[in-house]
């Protein structure tokens, strides 16, 4: 009973920290236990099996990244996926925040929009991947482009089901004090959708990896993903590992920045614990 | 049919019935004169009438309970006087002038509290100076500190709606209100959510702070006693289409302490609102049935 209380005086920001405050939580050793074990038994099965071609231990993965590191061939690759990604990525956002917006605030844009939404976003986006080869090239244009497809749609339908899942009883106070439209939209439409947008761009950049990589697959000069489609190719299974491994980094990694963005701007949200 | 029926009551209509006199002191902050409100309804596309034939005086300073049956229209009417709604015939003033829109001259406390979840208690209380005033960054803070005062919130303002609870929120929901200044405080039910005890106590805050400040309030209730604790009079609303069927006076000075709600002379008031709300229920009970 006491502790309730005195957590209420608190900062509700310094009260979530505290909740992931020490290192070394249960929690996390759990975590990190099992991903030893999980390594562990894959060396093993892989000693047991000795087969490199088929099943790599994690050893040779190890070995594999290092190849690519120290020969420098990595690199080029490494830029190529990252700023196709990042492009495709940015421009999503750029596109599909203010449309989305648009979307949720005036209904009938909403309207108008929906039927193409819907096909694009029922399609498979990625199957338009020849298509835009043949416009774009086989160049980082028409990479970017599907990029930017995969990741539009999660940002742009989440942004609109923000402003659409508006508190009413907001609106109405913001009106009462007279508010502009202009000011509704930005003390009271924006800061509620923040969260809807930090989520969107989370699924956003699983799609965009997928994009990256289907976009590499289908032909190109570099990339990561062409990398491992080369590696596949030539049956050197630890190199192909090396780039799955790269991939699920940076999905982690760009994952774990953007729920703290969330959290951040989340720290109004009730807690749940 | 009801149309005409209001329409040949509105051209007969002469002004503010005389309240025992008090017209002649001063004319009213808030006139309502044969008040007519219709809308259309989305499901049988036909009109609605909500109010009807509404006529009513706030003076400056004077606290106005509106109580009756639920879905009479006594919110539709404080909703037109919030400008959220518009009148479909008699005249709605605010000092001599037509109610325009929404603005900060009405402030509403809702039945929810509404705020706003990311900010903080302090800027939820500016929130309101803020869209209708140029008033600088610190003295809007300093006046938000004030009022979180008056409330008795004085050390919440840094926290975040969520961690507070429905009472603390609903005062905190009241010093918003208050900070833009209002001219008139318009009240829809805003202790309906609220328990029992916290709900008498807030009562008394209210009138507290409604007399440091000089407020003039409209409030808007079903409960009798709720109604009658908190106003200079209470205006007993028929079944729909609301009309004020009797104003009745209540006498003790406000503030007022929680004591008076169990004295007999105030159960009686409540006693005496209640065979007015009864009455005004049966006999449109009865006269819809003859429609009938």
């Amino acid at each position: 009973m006491t502790t309730a209380t005195a957590n209420r005086s608190k900062d509700p920001r310094a009260e979530k920290k505290a909740s992931h405050g020490s290192w070394l939580s249960e929690e996390r050793l759990w975590g990190g236990g099992a991903v030893v074990l999980a390594i562990v038994t894959w060396q093993i099965a892989a000693v047991v099996q000795n087969k490199r071609l088929l099943l790599p231990g994690p050893l040779d993965v190890l070995d594999a990244f290092v190849d690519l590191f120290s020969t420098g061939s990595i690199w080029i690759d490494l830029w190529t996926s990252a700023s196709e990604f990042l492009f495709g990525l940015g421009l999503a956002v750029a596109v599909g925040l203010p449309l989305g917006l648009l979307i949720g605030w005036y209904k009938r844009v909403g309207w108008a929009l929906d039927p193409f939404i819907n096909f694009l976003y029922a399609t498979p986006r990625i199957a338009l991947t020849p298509l835009l080869i043949i416009w774009l090239g086989i160049g980082a244009p028409s990479k970017v482009a599907i990029v930017f497809l995969m990741a539009l749609f999660p940002v742009l339908i989440n942004t609109a089901q923000g402003v659409h899942s508006l508190d009413q009883g907001h609106v109405r106070v913001a009106k009462c004090f007279g508010a502009n439209d202009l000011r509704l939209f930005t003390t009271v439409a924006l800061p509620g959708t923040v969260p809807f947008i930090a989520s969107g761009m989370r699924l956003a950049v699983g799609q965009a990896l997928i994009g990256v990589f289907v976009a590499e697959l289908a032909g190109a000069q570099h990339g990561v993903g062409m990398m491992m489609s080369t590696a596949g190719q030539q049956f050197q299974t630890p190199m192909v590992f090396a780039g799955l491994f790269i991939f699920a980094f940076a999905g982690v990694a760009f994952t774990i920045v953007l729920k703290r963005v969330e959290q951040y701007f989340a720290a109004w949200k009730p807690q749940v614990n | 049919m009801t149309e005409t029926r209001s329409r040949t009551t509105l051209s007969g209509a002469v002004g503010p019935k005389g309240l025992d006199g008090r017209t002649e002191e001063e004319s009213g902050h808030l006139t309502a004169n044969g008040v007519l409100i219709q809308y259309n309804s989305n499901k049988s596309s036909r009109t609605v009438t909500a109010v009807e034939d509404c006529n009513m005086e706030l003076k400056r300073g004077e606290f106005i309970s509106l109580v009756g049956p639920s879905g009479c229209g006594k919110t539709t009417f404080l909703n037109a006087v919030a400008g959220f709604v518009p009148i479909s015939g008699g005249s709605l003033q605010l000092d001599g002038r037509n109610i325009p829109g929404p603005g900060p001259d009405r402030a509403m406390v809702f039945q929810q509290p509404n705020l706003l979840p990311w900010r903080t208690v302090l800027a939820n209380i500016t929130y309101g100076l803020e869209l209708s005033t140029k008033m600088p960054k610190a003295e809007q803070r300093d006046r938000a500190q004030e009022l979180l005062d008056l409330v008795g919130l004085g050390d919440v303002g840094h926290q975040y709606p969520a961690n507070l609870s429905g009472g603390m929120q609903s005062r905190v929901n009241l010093a918003r209100a208050l900070a833009v200044e209002p001219e008139l405080l318009l009240l829809d039910e805003p202790f309906a959510a609220i328990d029992a005890q916290t709900r008498e106590v807030l009562q008394v805050e209210l009138l507290r702070v409604c007399a440091a400040r000089d407020v003039t309030a409209l409030f808007v209730t079903h409960d009798i006693a709720e109604a009658a604790f908190l106003a200079d009079r209470v205006c007993v609303f028929s079944p729909r289409p609301g009309k004020i069927v009797k104003e009745i006076e209540i006498p003790w000075e406000r503030p007022r302490s929680q004591g008076l709600r169990r004295s007999r002379e105030f159960l009686e008031k409540c006693d005496e609102i209640a065979d007015v709300l009864y009455a005004s229920k049966s006999a449109a009970g009865s006269s819809a049935k003859e429609e009938h």
